[in-house]
C-alpha cells in the first residue's frame, strides 16, 4: 500500500513542480487523494477528519491573502514603497534597513506570502527609483518572506500547521520565537550588508515627492486583527475566523469605495490553493501512515536537547529543500508533536529558514526551472546560492540554539 | 582614427552613471562631431522576482508590473545631463534587454570608445572594484574602455605593497 500512495505523493508533488500547461496543483491532488482513500490506504474516515484538521488552517490563509490584496488595493504597499524610498534619502545602507524593518513586518503580520507577491515587486520598484543596485534590496525582501516568518503563528502556513500540533497559545509560540526570529533575522542583516557591502555604498538620488497617505483604516484593521489573533486564541477560537472578519470588513469598504469589486476578489480567495493542500494533506497522510512515518520515526531525534533540535530543524530543512515547505512539515510534524512543543518549533525552524537554500522554494523547483526556461539564469542563481550558503546554516543554527534557550529558561526545559 | 565621428557609448548604471556621464562628455569635446550612445540594460532582478514567487505552490500567480519606466527616467537624466555637458554631441539612449554583459558587449561591437563604472569595493584600488559583469565586458568589449570611478579614487596608499619575495624589491 505504501508503493501506492508513495508513487502517488510523488506524482502528485512532480505535478506541483511541473504544472504542465499551468494547470493548478489541485489538478492532481484531488484525484490523487481520492484514490488513496479508494485503494483502501487511508479511510473515509481518516482522510475526513485530516481534511477537517488542514480546513481552518486553509481558511486562515484564504482569509490573511484577501487581507493583503486588499491592503495592496488600499495603497498600503505604495506608502510602504514611497516611505522606503524617502527614508532611504538616496543611500543603499538606510534602503536595506529600511527593506529589513518592512519585509520583517509584514511577513510576521500578513504572512511570507504577501512579502513575496506584494512587498517585493515593490521593493524592486522602489530601489530602482532610488537608483541604487536592486539586488541587495531584492535578495533582502525574497529572504526575509522566509526566515522572518518564524514570529507568528500566522506568518506562515506551516506555522499554522504547527501550531495545532504544537498545542501552544498565539502568544506563548510568539514568545518563544521573537528571539530566535530577532537572531535570524540579525544573520541575514549582517551577511548582506557584508556581501554587498560596496554595492551599497554607491550614491543613489532623495526622493521627496510622496504621493501616498498612509491608508489609516486597513492598518488599523490588521492592527485590531493581530489583537484578535491572541484574544481569539486564548478563547479557543480559530485565527481564521479573526482573518476572515477583517477580511470581509476590508472587502466591504473596498467595494463600497469601489477600489474593488465582488468579482476582482474571487481569485484572491486562492480556490485551487486551499483544494491542493487539502488533497496534499490526504495523500502524505496516507504515507505517514503506510509506513513512512515508522521510518522516518526511528530517524526522529528525541528528547529536547540542543543536539535534537538541531537534529529537527535539519531534517526539516532537508526535507523541505528536497520537495517543499508544506509536504516537509505534513510529514514532519506528526512525529514532532509526539515529541513536544520545543521539537514542532525546531522543525518550523527548519522548512521556514531552510528553503532559503534555493530561493525558489526546493531543489525540485530550482531543477525543473532551469530545465524548462532557456533564459540565462546562471548568475543569479549562482548568486543567490552563494547568498543562500552564508546565511542558511548559520541562521538555522543559531536561531534553534536561540530557541533552546528560550525554552529552557520559559519552560525549564521541559 | 578612420572615422569621421568619434562613437562613445555609455553604460548607464544606477549608482555610476553620473560619473560615465561626465567622463564620456572629456571624450566628446566640442568641435569634435562625436555620437554617443547611452545605453540601460536591466538587471535579471525581474526573473529572480517571479522564481521567488515560482516557489510559492498553488497560490495565484499574477503578473507583477513592475515600475519599467525606471530605466527610461534614468536614461533622459543622463541624456540631459550629457547635453548640458556636451552640447554639441549628437545623443541617442537605448534600453536593451537580455544578459546584461552580454548585451553591452555586443554594442561595443559598433563604438570607438565605452565608458563604464567600477561598481565593486571602492574603498581601495584593486580588481575587486569591478565586479562580476563589468569584469566581463572590460574583458570582452572590442573598443578601448574607460574605466570610471564613481566618485573621487581612493588613495594610493590602498594599493598593496611589493610582496616581500619579490625579487625586485
Amino acid at each position: 500500500m505504501l508503493v501506492v500512495s508513495g508513487s502517488l505523493l510523488i506524482l502528485v508533488l512532480a505535478f506541483a513542480v511541473i504544472r504542465p500547461r499551468g494547470l493548478p496543483e489541485a489538478v492532481a491532488a484531488v484525484p490523487a487523494a481520492i484514490v488513496v482513500v479508494v485503494v483502501g490506504a487511508l479511510s473515509g474516515h481518516e482522510a475526513l477528519s485530516e481534511i477537517t484538521q488542514l480546513l481552518p488552517v486553509v481558511l486562515f490563509l484564504a482569509a490573511i491573502l484577501v487581507v493583503g490584496d486588499l491592503c495592496e488595493a488600499a495603497g498600503v504597499f505604495r506608502w510602504a514603497g514611497e516611505q522606503m524610498g524617502r527614508g532611504s534619502r538616496g543611500s543603499g545602507k538606510r534602503l536595506l534597513l529600511l527593506v529589513f524593518v518592512a519585509a520583517s513586518v509584514v511577513t510576521a503580520v500578513l504572512s511570507l506570502d504577501a512579502t513575496v507577491v506584494l512587498l517585493t515587486p515593490v521593493v524592486l520598484a522602489t530601489a530602482r527609483a532610488v537608483r541604487v543596485p536592486a539586488k541587495p534590496h531584492l535578495y533582502a525582501s525574497a529572504h526575509l518572506a522566509n526566515s522572518a516568518s518564524l514570529l507568528l503563528p500566522v506568518s506562515n502556513l506551516t506555522n499554522l500547521l504547527a501550531l495545532h500540533a504544537s498545542k501552544l497559545s498565539f502568544l506563548q509560540f510568539a514568545l518563544l520565537m521573537v528571539v530566535p526570529w530577532l537572531v535570524v533575522i540579525g544573520i541575514e542583516y549582517g551577511v548582506l550588508r557584508w556581501r554587498f557591502g560596496s554595492e551599497l555604498t554607491l550614491r543613489g538620488r532623495p526622493l521627496t515627492t510622496t504621493s501616498t497617505r498612509l491608508p489609516v483604516f486597513p492598518a488599523v484593521v490588521v492592527g485590531v486583527m493581530l489583537v484578535g489573533f491572541v484574544v481569539a486564541s486564548s478563547l479557543g477560537v480559530e485565527s481564521a475566523w479573526v482573518a476572515g472578519g477583517a477580511a470581509v470588513v476590508l472587502a466591504v469598504r473596498a467595494v463600497v469605495r469601489k477600489e474593488v469589486t465582488v468579482r476582482s476578489l474571487v481569485p484572491s480567495l486562492n480556490i485551487p490553493f486551499i483544494t491542493f493542500v487539502l488533497g496534499l494533506g490526504v495523500v502524505v497522510m496516507a504515507v505517514v501512515q503506510g509506513g513512512l512515518g515508522a521510518f522516518l520515526g526511528r530517524l526522529a531525534p528525541t528528547g529536547n536537547g540542543l543536539v535534537s533540535l538541531l537534529l529537527w530543524a535539519a531534517l526539516g530543512a532537508v526535507l523541505a529543500n528536497l520537495v517543499n515547505n508544506l509536504p516537509a512539515v505534513l510529514l514532519l510534524l506528526p512525529l514532532a508533536a509526539v515529541v513536544g512543543p520545543v521539537a514542532v518549533l525546531a522543525v518550523l525552524i527548519g522548512v521556514n529558514v531552510g528553503p532559503n537554500l534555493t530561493y525558489v522554494g526546493s531543489l525540485a523547483t530550482l531543477l525543473w526551472r532551469r530545465i524548462a526556461s532557456d533564459n540565462d539564469h546562471e548568475i543569479a542563481i549562482g548568486e543567490f546560492t552563494i547568498l543562500g550558503l552564508l546565511t542558511t546554516p548559520a541562521s538555522l543554527v543559531a536561531g534553534v540554539t536561540a530557541l533552546w534557550a528560550v525554552s529552557t529558561v520559559l519552560l525549564g526545559g521541559a | 582614427m578612420g572615422e569621421s565621428r568619434r562613437r562613445v557609448l555609455v553604460w548607464v548604471e544606477p549608482g555610476t552613471w553620473e560619473a560615465c556621464v561626465h567622463a564620456a562628455a572629456d571624450l566628446v569635446p566640442a568641435g569634435v562631431g562625436a555620437q554617443v550612445l547611452l545605453l540601460y540594460v536591466p538587471d535579471d532582478s525581474d526573473d529572480l522576482l517571479s522564481d521567488a514567487q515560482a516557489g510559492l505552490w498553488g497560490r495565484r500567480r499574477r503578473p507583477q508590473p513592475v515600475a519599467s519606466d525606471a530605466g527610461a527616467e534614468l536614461l533622459a537624466d543622463a541624456q540631459a545631463l550629457l547635453h548640458d555637458l556636451a552640447g554639441d554631441a549628437v545623443i541617442s539612449t537605448q534600453q536593451g534587454s537580455g544578459p546584461v554583459e552580454r548585451v553591452v558587449t555586443a554594442a561595443t561591437e559598433n563604438a570607438d570608445y565605452l565608458v563604464l563604472g567600477r561598481q565593486g569595493d571602492l574603498s581601495r584600488r584593486g580588481p575587486s572594484s569591478i565586479v562580476r559583469h563589468t569584469r566581463f565586458v572590460v574583458d570582452h568589449a572590442r573598443c578601448r574602455v574607460v574605466i570610471v570611478w564613481p566618485d573621487a579614487a581612493p588613495s594610493a596608499g590602498t594599493i598593496p605593497p611589493l610582496p616581500k619575495e619579490d625579487p625586485r624589491r
